[in-house]
C-alpha cells in the first residue's frame, strides 16, 4: 500500500475532474440524517456525521433490480438476462461500510458467483474517510474490529491538520489522486498515529463496551442459544425488518416474476428481503422454520456474531449503528444482547 | 381461466375514488382492456350485465340493500376482489361504528333520519368471502398493484401482496424515520401491511393504516413507541379507528 500526503484542495480536484466524468456518489445532507446520493459539487459531501440512513450496499445490491426479462415463443419462452451497470466514485465510505462492502465481496463471489453485484461492484471506485469522531451516539464500530478498515478500499483519507493522510491500496485509487500529493514522510505517519490515537481515545466509551471477549462471540453465542434474552427481546419485536434493510452486512434477497397484462411478457425482479421477516423461512407448504420472533430475532443475532464469524474469522455486525438507531424498540443491538447474555451468564 | 375473462366493477358505501384510481392509469388500463372484458363499470359506462368472473367491488357495506346486492354478486362471481380500503376493512366510513348512532343520523338526514336504514359499515368479508384484497386508500401504487392483482389470476397464480409492515419499504426509499425527524411524528408503519412504497412517510407523514394491519402486527409494542412519541392509549386508539376501525388481526 501507498502512502501519501495531499493538500485539501488536491482533493477537491480530484473531486471535481472525476464529476466531469462520471457519477460521483458521497453522503449528502437529508432533514437531520444523512444518505449517500449522487452529488454535483464537492459542496454538498457530508464529511463524518450523521450516519446514513441507508448503506452504501444499495448501490451493488439495488433495492430492487429486474435480473431477468422473457417473453413467450413457440410455446416456450425466450429469456435474456439483465445487468445494468455503471462507472461510479463512492466517495466518503466511512470504515464500517469499507469493512462491511469487503465482507459483501467475498459473499457474492464465493461459489456461485453473483453477476449482477460483481459487475456493479468492479465498476465502482472506493474512496474510505476516516471517522475521527463517533458519526453517530449508537455507533459501536470500535468494539466490533469495524473502524480499522486495512486497505480495504480503493483510497483511505485521514485528515491529519492542514492536509489528508491518504493511503492508495489499488490502481483505481492511485488514478483518482492524478499525481496529487507526495509521500508520506516519517512525520506525516507519526502525526497520522497522534489523530488516530485520539480517535481512538473518543470511541472508547465506557457504556459502549464489549463485555465477552469479541473472540469468545461465536462461542457465547453457541453456548446461549436456549436463553431467556430472546424470548424477551423478541416479545417487543415487530418483525418490521428495518435492523435488516439499513444493515451493511445484510444482504438477503427474495425473487419474484412479474407479467405484463398481455401475458406474453414480463420481468424477473430481485428485491431486498430480511430474515426478522415472518414469512422469510415459509416454504412452500406452509411449513415456517422461524415462526417466532424471537426465533428469527435469534437467527440475525448468531449470523452477525456465530455464524459468519466462524467462517470468516470476524464479526458481521461491523458496528455502524443504523440498526441500533432505526430499531423502534431498542432491542436489537447485537453489542447489547452479547453484553446482556454474558452479564446473565455469570451471575 | 377462459380467455379474456369478464370483470364487472361495483360500488357501495365509499367515494368511488378507488373505481377513478383504476380509470385513471390511462394506457396501462387500455392494455387490461384488451385482456378482459368489462361488462360493468358505473364509473365509465352505463352498459350493465349480469355475466361476470371477476367482479371488483369497492365500498364498505352500510345499508340492508347493499347486504342483499353482494351477496348476489357473490354468487354470480367466480372470484370476488375487493377494492380499496372501505371494502377491505370499512375504511373510513367506520369512523360512524364508535358514535353514538342516533346522534350522527340526525346529524346527516336531520328529521329525515328515521327513513334512511344506514347502520355500522362493515368491510365486505364480514357479509361474504372475499378471494383477493386489493389494498389502500386509494388502492396503493396508482392501481399498479390492482392491476397485479388481476394478471396474476388470468395465470393462475397466487398475487405477491407483501405481509410485512410499511417500515421495510420505508427503509428501501432511504426515508428518515418520521419517529426520527426533528419533530417526531407517530406513525402506523410499524404495525400496518406494506405495498404502497411508504406513500405517506415518503412524503414525510404518518402512515395512517389504509392497507389494513401487517401478517402478525405487533400492537403492544406499538403502544409503546406511540407512548414514546406523546400519545396516550386513547389517542393511539382514535389513530387506529380512523381507517381500521374494524381491524382484525392477520387479514
Ligand atoms: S448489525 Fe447493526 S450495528 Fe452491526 S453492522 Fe449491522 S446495522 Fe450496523
Ligand atoms: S429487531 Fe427492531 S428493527 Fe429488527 S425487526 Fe424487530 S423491531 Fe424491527
Amino acid at each position: 500500500m501507498k502512502q501519501y500526503v495531499v493538500e485539501k484542495p488536491g482533493i477537491r480536484k480530484s473531486v471535481e475532474e472525476e464529476l466531469k466524468r462520471k457519477k460521483v456518489c458521497a453522503p449528502v445532507k437529508q432533514e437531520n440524517s444523512a444518505n449517500f446520493s449522487a452529488i454535483h459539487s464537492f459542496e454538498e459531501i457530508v464529511w463524518g456525521p450523521p450516519q446514513t440512513v441507508i448503506p452504501p450496499k444499495k448501490y451493488f445490491l439495488p433495492t430492487s433490480e429486474n435480473i431477468l426479462s422473457f417473453r413467450k415463443r413457440d410455446g416456450g419462452f425466450e429469456v435474456e438476462a439483465l445487468n445494468a451497470a455503471e462507472e461510479i466514485v463512492l466517495f466518503g465510505v466511512h470504515p464500517c461500510d469499507l469493512n462491511a462492502i469487503y465482507l459483501t465481496d467475498r459473499i457474492f463471489a464465493e461459489k456461485n458467483q453473483d453477476e449482477n453485484y460483481l459487475a456493479k461492484r468492479e465498476k465502482a471506485v472506493l474512496i474510505g474517510v476516516d471517522c475521527l469522531t463517533p458519526c453517530s451516539p449508537e455507533a459501536v464500530c470500535l468494539r466490533m474490529d469495524g473502524l480499522n478498515p486495512g486497505d480495504r478500499f480503493d483510497l483511505f483519507l485521514t485528515d491529519i491538520g492542514d492536509v489528508y493522510f491518504v493511503e492508495a491500496a489499488s490502481r483505481k485509487g492511485e488514478e483518482f489522486l492524478r499525481g496529487e500529493g507526495r509521500p508520506a514522510s516519517e512525520i506525516d505517519h507519526r502525526k497520522l498515529s497522534s489523530v488516530r490515537k485520539q480517535r481512538d481515545e473518543l470511541f472508547d466509551q465506557e457504556e459502549k463496551k464489549l463485555l465477552p471477549d469479541y473472540n469468545d462471540l461465536p462461542g457465547l453465542m453457541k453456548r446461549n442459544y436456549v436463553h431467556a434474552v430472546w424470548e424477551e427481546h423478541g416479545e417487543k419485536c415487530y418483525g418490521c425488518g428495518s435492523c435488516n434493510m439499513v444493515c451493511p452486512t445484510c444482504y438477503c434477497f427474495d425473487v419474484e416474476d412479474y407479467m405484463r397484462v398481455d401475458l406474453e411478457n414480463g420481468f424477473r425482479k430481485r428485491f431486498w428481503d430480511g430474515c426478522m421477516l415472518e414469512d422469510f423461512a415459509k416454504v412452500a407448504s406452509g411449513e415456517n422454520f422461524r415462526e417466532e420472533r424471537f426465533d428469527r430475532l435469534r437467527h440475525r443475532t448468531n449470523r452477525k456474531l456465530n455464524y459468519l464469524f466462524d467462517k470468516w474469522g470476524q464479526s458481521f455486525c461491523t458496528g455502524c449503528g443504523r440498526c441500533i438507531k432505526a430499531c423502534l424498540t431498542h432491542i436489537v443491538s447485537p453489542l447489547e444482547i452479547a453484553n446482556e447474555i454474558f452479564q446473565r451468564q455469570s451471575v | 381461466m377462459a380467455d379474456r375473462p369478464k370483470v364487472g366493477f361495483f360500488s357501495f358505501t365509499g367515494c368511488e375514488g378507488c373505481q377513478l384510481v383504476v380509470l385513471s392509469m390511462a394506457d396501462r388500463l387500455l392494455e387490461l382492456l384488451g385482456a378482459v372484458e368489462v361488462v360493468n363499470f358505473r364509473e365509465a359506462s352505463s352498459y350493465k350485465c349480469d355475466d361476470y368472473d371477476i367482479a371488483i367491488v369497492e365500498g364498505a357495506i352500510s345499508r340492508v340493500r347493499e347486504i342483499t346486492e353482494l351477496i348476489e354478486i357473490r354468487k354470480r362471481a367466480g372470484t370476488l376482489i375487493a377494492l380499496g380500503a372501505c371494502a377491505h376493512v370499512g375504511g373510513i366510513n367506520c369512523m360512524r361504528n364508535f358514535a353514538n348512532q342516533f346522534e350522527i343520523k340526525k346529524e346527516v338526514y336531520g328529521d329525515k333520519a328515521s327513513n334512511f336504514d344506514s347502520f355500522l359499515a362493515q368491510p365486505l368479508d364480514a357479509i361474504v368471502k372475499v378471494d383477493h384484497y386489493a389494498r389502500g386508500c386509494p388502492p396503493s401504487r396508482d392501481g399498479e398493484e390492482f392491476l397485479e392483482i388481476v394478471v396474476a389470476l388470468m395465470q393462475g397464480k397466487r398475487p405477491y401482496i407483501p405481509n410485512y409492515p410499511v417500515c421495510v419499504h420505508c427503509k428501501m426509499k432511504g426515508n428518515v424515520c418520521v419517529f426520527h425527524k426533528e419533530r417526531p411524528i407517530a406513525c402506523l408503519g410499524p404495525v400496518t401491511r406494506a405495498g404502497c412504497m411508504a406513500a405517506c412517510p415518503s412524503f414525510g407523514n404518518a402512515c395512517i393504516g389504509c392497507r389494513g394491519l401487517a401478517g402478525k402486527p405487533n400492537l403492544n409494542a406499538h403502544q409503546q413507541t406511540m407512548e414514546e412519541a406523546g400519545l396516550t392509549p386513547e389517542e393511539t386508539m382514535k389513530f387506529y379507528r380512523m381507517l381500521n376501525g374494524m381491524m382484525e388481526v392477520g387479514k
